[in-house]
């Protein structure tokens, strides 16, 4: 287990996450990343306001950034 | 034991001085750590309980592991108020939001009191009847309203039973009571943030401007504190004021 932080980079400005989130491995922690984008750009859409974010960083507790997800990355595919 | 019309509680502070009495050899302290289940889902409620401080969130748990919360009570209220009038089976999980601490008393105590007193019956019958109100205007609120909107609700209402400024709870802690993802919230938090309403940091929320809340939150907050009113008598500026008399 390990602390890792889901910080939301839009434009020069880092959104930080005060306190992240305890999770198993780096896999678990790239998918929590991708459920969260996910949802940014559903309350995006529904409110039909702008998304306010490019990625979303993930980091570890010394504030190194591991990874990050590309909002882009996480939109559905359309398959027909 | 101190008089109960001076009770921190509202249900035991509104009772009559005939219901106090019946209920003053009964009552037992309790404290609850942040994080202590006071009863799960399905267990058997053998005491009910009369919080004095902290924050009690009743809680739906799916089978994933995931929970969400369908409603908060505290000093307003009473948790497990069906017990006593049959209903002995928890339909949720309550657990301690913020550490809490107030009175209890044995279900099976108030079974017997309630066939003594009417009046007793059906102030329990009221306290039952807010969390049905509290909980449908919840699920309405959840299904149709913006995080903004519910997330300044929710600081309102945890502001109001705490009656302090000063909220500790994380944001973690936040996203899954509000049925989140945990950057929902840094994203939605940081916003209130800029609008000047709250301040967090580290595993603590400050409001600043609680009007600015109101005005950012749904119908939802009038519309909980309206049914808590009509059917329990108890309002927020009340409780405030209260509070500032004893300070």
């Amino acid at each position: 287990m390990a602390r890792y932080y889901f910080h939301i980079k839009d434009g020069a400005d880092l959104i930080k996450d005060p306190e992240g989130t305890e999770l198993s491995t780096p896999d678990d922690a790239r998918l929590q990343a991708l459920r969260s984008a996910r949802e940014l750009w559903a309350d995006a859409i529904k409110s039909g306001r702008e998304l306010a974010a490019d990625a979303v960083v993930i980091a570890d507790e010394h504030g190194r950034t591991l990874t990050f997800v590309p909002m882009n990355e996480a939109l559905p595919k359309r398959t027909k | 034991m101190p008089m109960l019309a001076n009770s921190p509680n509202h249900f035991l502070a509104s009772l009559s001085p005939t219901d106090a009495d019946l209920l003053r050899p009964h009552l037992k302290s309790l404290t609850l750590a942040q994080g202590a289940f006071i009863y799960k889902a399905e267990d058997l409620i053998d005491r009910v309980y009369f919080p004095h401080t902290g924050v009690i969130s009743l809680i739906v748990g799916l089978t994933s592991g995931q929970f969400v919360e369908a409603g908060m009570l505290g000093r307003n209220g009473v948790i497990g108020a069906g017990a006593p009038l049959d209903g002995s089976i928890a339909l949720n999980s309550a657990i301690a939001q913020v550490g809490s601490s107030g009175i209890t008393v044995e279900t099976g105590v108030l079974k017997h009191l309630v066939r003594e007193s009417e009046t007793l019956r059906i102030s329990l019958v009221r306290h039952d009847q807010i969390v049905s109100a509290h909980t449908q205007q919840v699920a309405a609120c959840n299904a149709l309203h913006e995080l903004e909107e519910r997330l300044s609700r929710w600081l309102l209402q945890t502001r109001d039973l705490l009656m302090s400024d000063t909220l500790p709870l994380t944001q973690e802690f936040l996203s899954q009571m509000l049925g989140v993802q945990r950057s929902s919230v840094t994203l939605v938090a940081r916003k209130l943030q800029d609008a000047g309403l709250i301040r967090y940091r580290r595993g603590r929320i400050q409001v600043l401007d609680v009007e600015g809340l109101q005005d950012s939150c749904c119908e939802c907050y009038a519309a909980i504190n309206a049914h808590f009113h009509r059917l329990v008598g108890w309002s927020p500026d009340a409780a405030a004021r209260h509070a500032a008399a004893e300070h």
